[in-house]
């Protein structure tokens, strides 16, 4: 199978090279429109890099892996339909509805998958919390609370803090992953409140940088999500996801990135984690290709990732206006 | 200075025997002749029938009734001119709060509410870096607690006595979460409480402060095969505390338990227990010393985020705090 890799703009595309590239059975090419990033990235990984993304397509690979800037996911994937590529797209979907929906309606048109990368669905821990509350263990459920709080990615990419290319900040980044899981576990959202704060990193930032979310479902259920990029410089890990659901039986807790080993480090004068667990982004990436090998609709789909944007949106509404929105939103 | 604790149960014991603990002259009332023994054989303290040989008999009342009698007594106690420490919550409604520091003030008698919270070495220490400017400006504040489920027969589930899991439980962490972050401007609230057959009740508050921090605080009461635990994580423009009150016994007992013990505990001294230092602090603002670490306005803008946690609940909307307070 002909894999390609759109860029290297995201910080998690050197992460998919390193795993698709030993995947017995992918040829794994790269593209960048920034050659000379592209250029140094594929070398530095030792695969074959092709040029533009033109010039990906023009080979006509079966599958790519969409990792450009936010806004341009759209454009990018419309272009992969049209040259008959099945897609996996990284989260957020879009920065819009109207984009999301235009590249579900695309892959569609085309008879394309399109996944969206929301590698904790793969999290052993957190599939097992989804079969628990599917058996009834919990009883009627309650509440949960969930954390997915990081370190300010701006340092890493600049393209992260600028809202003309990210779609915002730490609610944008932050919000999707749990609303994604929550989504899959009880069903969309029927509401959201939200309020957000540029307190850290300020001097640095334009984007918000603290956030806090209510989402409520439509058993009445209630998620709060933590989604700031509140994680400080001195912080052994980038940061982490949590997600705890109570019912009236109890209730179970995930802490998703805690199997690290932690290593005091003198000649850097730093702590650090050394992550050991599962490699999500593995799995991921298998669920993809088998979804692509067997002809089937792969999880999370387009349409989830388009719903767990829709949460993000209403919540920047919802912080403006100082009030719950109702969702799916209007407008 | 003889001091009279109003209403020896669970937590008035417990401030008997701080009392007791620290040389203070102690005595007790109690309308119910079963709890006034009770309170003699626990701690050979003089306890009388009426509430106003109590009076009589102080320099102190420390009240501590159930929350929808907070009122009458600290009303009493200042109309006799005698100083009052009183539990927290102040009080129920923010008419009540207002008028008991109003009768205090009227009489020229000290009032302090005991939010044991501020108290606590842990909850402390970690304001005291705060202060220090350890965490740069507020930004985004986790407050978590969880306890058992009050005994049904008890008053705190009667929320017309109590005020429910709001007023007992996650007052604390209102008051915690404006101490370090200051006022709150916004409030948004719900609460999960399905009633019955053992069911947890939790409750969730978002806090907007005056500076733009936000607070996420997580109430929970009688999760099953859960005790007594709190968390929080205090994030800032220049770090992070975090603490796990679970993650800091310092003693673990892996011991078949000898028959007839209930467990081991490490003993608590005086200096070891946060409602002794709480206790003496109050004592010592009455001798004239400095001034606590909690005011009285303090408690009156805690009952008023507490009444905001649960008008948000019942409306669904967030509610708006205006900056004048309660004057």
């Amino acid at each position: 199978m002909k894999v390609g890799l759109c860029s290297f703009a995201h910080v998690h595309a050197q992460g998919y090279a390193g795993l698709l590239a030993n995947l017995a059975g992918v040829e794994l090419l790269a593209a960048d429109d920034d050659l000379e990033r592209g250029r140094s990235s594929s070398a530095a990984l030792g695969i074959r890099f092709v040029g533009t993304f033109e010039d990906l397509f023009a080979t006509r690979p079966d599958a790519v892996v969409i990792c450009v800037e936010n806004v341009r996911h759209r454009a990018l994937v419309e272009a992969a339909a049209g040259a008959g590529a099945h897609v996996l797209c990284e989260k957020p979907l879009a920065t819009t509805l109207a984009d999301a929906g235009a590249m579900i309606d695309a892959c569609e048109k085309a008879g394309v998958l399109l996944m969206t990368a929301f590698p904790v669905r793969f999290s052993p821990s957190v599939r097992t919390l989804a079969e628990l509350v599917r058996e009834g263990r919990l009883g009627e459920l309650l509440a949960c609370t969930g954390t997915n709080q990081g370190q300010m990615p701006g340092k890493a990419r600049a393209w992260f803090v600028d809202p003309a290319q990210s779609g915002g900040g730490a609610v944008f980044d932050h919000t999707v992953h749990l609303a994604d899981i929550l989504d899959w576990i009880l069903g969309p959202a029927v509401e959201v409140y939200a309020q957000t704060n540029r307190i850290c990193h300020a001097g640095t930032v334009r984007v918000e940088t603290g956030g806090l979310l209510a989402v409520t479902y439509g058993d009445g259920t209630v998620a709060t999500i933590d989604c700031s990029w509140d994680r400080p410089d001195t912080y052994p890990t980038w940061g982490g996801m949590t997600l705890e659901m109570v019912g009236a039986r109890g209730s179970v807790a995930v802490d998703a990135f805690r199997q690290v080993v932690t290593h005091y480090d003198d000649a850097n004068r730093h702590v650090r984690s050394i992550p050991w667990g599962t490699d999500l982004d593995a799995r991921m990436l298998n669920e993809f290709l088998s979804a692509v090998r067997e002809g089937r609709r792969p999880q999370p789909d387009g349409e989830a990732g388009r719903r767990a944007i829709e949460v993000a949106l209403g919540a920047y509404r919802s912080a403006e206006l100082g009030q719950p929105v109702a969702l799916p939103l209007e407008g | 200075m003889r001091v009279g604790v109003v209403g020896p149960g669970v937590m008035g014991g417990h401030h008997i025997a701080v009392w007791q603990q620290l040389g203070v002259d102690v005595c007790a009332y109690a309308p119910g002749a079963e709890t006034r023994d009770a309170a003699r054989r626990s701690y050979g303290i003089t306890v009388h029938d009426e509430l106003a040989r109590l009076i009589e008999a102080v320099d102190v009342v420390d009240v501590c009734v159930p929350t929808d009698l907070h009122c009458e007594m600290v009303t009493a106690a200042a109309a006799a001119g005698r100083h009052v420490i009183c539990e927290k919550p102040l009080a129920l409604t923010l008419a009540d709060a207002v008028s008991m520091r109003d009768a205090c003030r009227a009489t020229g008698v000290q009032l302090h509410v005991a939010h044991a919270l501020r108290f606590f070495p842990d909850y402390a220490a970690a304001r005291a870096t705060v202060e220090g400017g350890g965490i740069g400006r507020p930004a985004v504040l986790r407050l978590r607690r969880t306890a058992m489920m009050p005994a049904a027969s008890g008053w705190f589930t009667d929320p017309a006595r109590s005020g429910g899991i709001v007023f007992d439980l996650m007052i604390h962490d209102l008051d915690y979460a404006r101490w370090v972050a200051g006022d709150v401007v916004r409030v948004f609230a719900r609460i999960r409480a399905p009633g019955g057959g053992g069911a947890p009740t939790r409750a969730y508050a978002i806090l907007t402060h005056v500076d733009g921090a936000l607070s996420h605080l997580e109430s929970t009461w009688g999760l099953p095969g859960a005790k007594f635990t709190t968390s929080f994580e205090l994030a800032g423009s220049g770090g992070i505390l975090e603490h796990d009150a679970a993650a800091t016994e310092p003693l673990r007992v892996d011991l078949p338990a000898p028959a007839g013990e209930g467990g081991y505990l490490p003993p608590l001294g005086a200096g070891d227990d946060p409602y002794a230092l709480e206790l003496s602090e109050l004592a010592a603002a009455i001798s004239g010393g400095p001034a606590p670490r909690v005011t009285p306005d303090d408690a009156i803008a805690a009952v008023r985020i507490a009444l905001a946690v649960g008008e948000s609940a019942r409306t669904g909307r967030a509610v708006e705090l205006s900056q004048e307070g309660a004057r």
